[in-house]
């Protein structure tokens, strides 16, 4: 019952967290100069000022504007992207879902090559091979992720001709119908194999730069608990039993060695939010990162907003299912033992 | 979970400063210890170097009048590769000098690590105090503030926060502080509950020693240890930070930064000009490492219990 209570604790705390986020993404489009700015030109008199003033209601007290912009959120209203010269809310989902396509693969790569590399480190502690892959992972963690990508890039644009920039090739794209937004389900849907062939080519090296880093992360969390558990009691136990190595470990500490794991999983989806920024840029992706950035480099702050408030919600209700997850795991455990 | 700083309290009429000196003795005795691994020891290396650099870069370089942190313009050698006279390290597509931007970059890192971490850690200090030692609801109000920092990537708020503020390298430096501090008030206040429990607290307030002289004598020196782990991690971790910003087009155009000449080298890359953007992330590659692998043997030996998380 602990954990229902948790769950149930975790949810209700969600809504004021979201409208703290909200109160900080408002305050900070209140920083540094009017909001009006944009749109006042020099030969405007005091009056014309006024009149602009009162038609966004930036004459009004903070707390009306605000009340007054949440409404607007909540009715999907979301302000005039500059940058692309359309509503906020018509770019947006276009947008969000280039990017989840990216991050969705990249965190998947990330997930099970950090979960393979880490176990296999674990189980072979100290010897040569778990040295190269902690060199690795630590190399991981340093690796400026902008940097990377364009190594990646020189590697397989450049030297070995392989990666495409950009989301799709446009004359197979304008071929199918695009149901979902996502291109590699709209190919599935289509039954068009050559949409998906050209999906999948320009996804994979934005997905594997953006998971590597992510990959770091996981692999090493693997490591140290799958350390950790090969030192258990049930392990040997496993082993007397004449269990194959491979089994204990598969069957017996791997299990439990992801457990913890699962926590940095959750964590390491921030890392991949963030990460999708600079790799959008460098691989010319058209998601959010790369929309936001042209904003944030043009002063459009309703761009900026709406990136900062999406980036946001996304991230909390990730953390929020991590956790939950989380808890039900660990209480099996709990029973478990006992 | 037996810590050195029990010890340090034997002599209740010692001076303030006593056991902050004993602590820091102790961290240096352990960081030579630290040093005997290979991989901690290659970190101080990669470190020591690039602050030696950092500090003797007008030496190395002459300095750009009347600016030295703005890459000098030979507009007579634009694009050149690496290995042209003059210019070893090749240069921009605005006849910026990449080695320029190498070596007077490590200052940019150097003056920009020791801003942030020196704020961070003081605003931090302070509001991990007052939550930790006042506690009430002063503690519950403060770490509410930390949680709602916390709980966002703080690459999207610091976007946020440099984009309002206008593009410029100082307001980077801003941002970056702005969202820095969170980290070692957390710190600092778990470290701060923890020690109240000892005994000699108690007996610090038994023989009427004011709550602040508690509070300095007895009770901050025990977030020393902690605090220079997370200190020395931070110092690689703000230079990736700050170029990771000012690659996205944050800083202001020409200024002598590896972030920046990743950035401006970006756009060449297709065209085959990969010198530019290779040399300024490198440099990025190895501050970050060398911090990464330093603080990480740090902690391996100040705070083991922490060790491979």
């Amino acid at each position: 019952m602990q954990v229902r209570e948790y769950v149930v604790r975790r949810l209700l705390k969600l809504p004021f967290v979201l409208l703290a986020v909200t109160v900080a993404v408002f305050a900070l489009s209140r920083v540094g100069g009017s909001p009006i700015a944009i749109y006042l030109e020099h030969e405007m008199s005091p009056d014309e000022v006024q009149a602009l003033e009162e038609r966004y209601g930036v004459d009004k007290p903070l707390p009306v504007q605000y009340v007054a912009w949440l409404g607007g959120v909540a009715r999907g209203d979301l302000g005039w992207s500059g940058v692309s010269v359309a509503p906020v809310s018509e770019v947006l989902p276009a947008r969000l879902v280039a990017t989840m396509e990216l991050a969705t693969l990249g965190s998947f790569i990330a997930i099970a090559l950090g979960i393979g590399l880490g176990t296999y480190a674990g189980a072979r502690r100290n010897r040569f091979s778990d040295h190269v892959i902690r060199v690795l992972t630590v190399s991981g963690a340093s690796l400026p992720l902008f940097w990377f990508a364009l190594m990646m890039l020189i590697l397989f644009y450049l030297i070995i001709p392989i990666a495409p920039l950009g989301r799709f090739d446009p004359d197979v794209y304008s071929q199918i119908t695009h149901y979902t937004g996502f291109y590699t389900i709209d190919s599935i849907l289509n039954l068009n194999p050559s949409a998906l062939v050209d999906a999948i080519v320009h996804l994979a090296l934005p997905a594997f730069v953006l998971g590597f880093e992510g990959m770091a992360v996981v692999a090493r969390m693997m490591r140290s608990s799958l350390v950790e558990e090969m030192g258990e009691d049930y392990v040997d136990s496993a082993r007397a039993k004449g269990l194959p190595e491979r089994r204990v470990i598969r069957r017996h500490a791997r299990r439990n060695a992801l457990i913890p794991t699962i926590t940095v999983i959750g964590l390491s989806w921030g890392v991949l939010l963030q990460g999708s920024v600079v790799v959008e840029n460098v691989f010319r992706w058209p998601g959010l990162g790369r929309w936001a950035t042209e904003g944030v480099i043009r002063g459009d702050r309703a761009t900026i907003m709406a990136f900062v408030l999406v980036t946001a919600v996304v991230f909390l209700v990730v953390n929020l299912v991590v956790d939950v997850i989380y808890a039900y795991l660990d209480r099996r455990v709990v029973l478990g033992a006992g | 979970m037996a810590d050195a700083a029990h010890v340090d309290h034997v002599s209740p009429l010692g001076g303030r400063w006593q056991s902050f000196t004993t602590k820091a003795r102790r961290i240096g005795d352990l960081s030579k210890t630290a040093l005997k691994s290979p991989t901690t020891l290659a970190g101080a290396v990669i470190i020591v170097i690039l602050i030696a650099m950092a500090i003797l870069a007008p030496l190395l370089v002459e300095g750009n009048r009347p600016d030295p942190y703005q890459l000098p313009r030979d507009w007579s050698a634009i694009n050149v590769p690496p290995g042209t006279p003059g210019h070893p390290l090749g240069t921009t597509s605005e006849g910026g000098d990449v080695l320029y931007g190498v070596v007077w970059g490590a200052r940019t890192s150097l003056r920009l690590a020791f801003i942030v971490v020196g704020i961070t850690l003081v605003v931090g200090t302070i509001i991990g105090s007052i939550a930790g030692f006042v506690g009430g609801k002063w503690d519950e109000v403060l770490m509410r503030v930390v949680d709602v920092f916390l709980a966002v990537p703080e690459l999207i708020l610091a976007l946020a926060i440099a984009a309002l503020l206008g593009p410029s390298f100082r307001n980077i430096i801003i941002a970056i502080s702005i969202l820095g501090w969170p980290r070692y008030a957390r710190i600092i206040r778990g470290q701060i509950i923890h020690t109240k429990e000892n005994e000699y607290v108690d007996a610090a307030h038994v023989i009427g020693d004011s709550k602040f002289r508690i509070y300095l004598k007895d009770i901050l020196p025990n977030t020393i240890t902690p605090v220079v782990v997370a200190a020395t991690l931070q110092m690689g971790a703000v230079v990736l930070f700050a170029a990771t910003l000012s690659f996205l087009g944050l800083a202001e155009a020409g200024i002598a930064e590896w972030g920046n000449l990743v950035g401006e080298g970006q756009a060449g890359i297709v065209s085959g000009r990969w010198w530019v953007a290779t040399f300024g992330g490198l440099m990025v590659f190895l501050w970050s490492l060398g911090f990464n692998l330093f603080g990480d043997g740090l902690r391996d030996v100040l705070d083991p219990r922490t060790e491979g998380r």
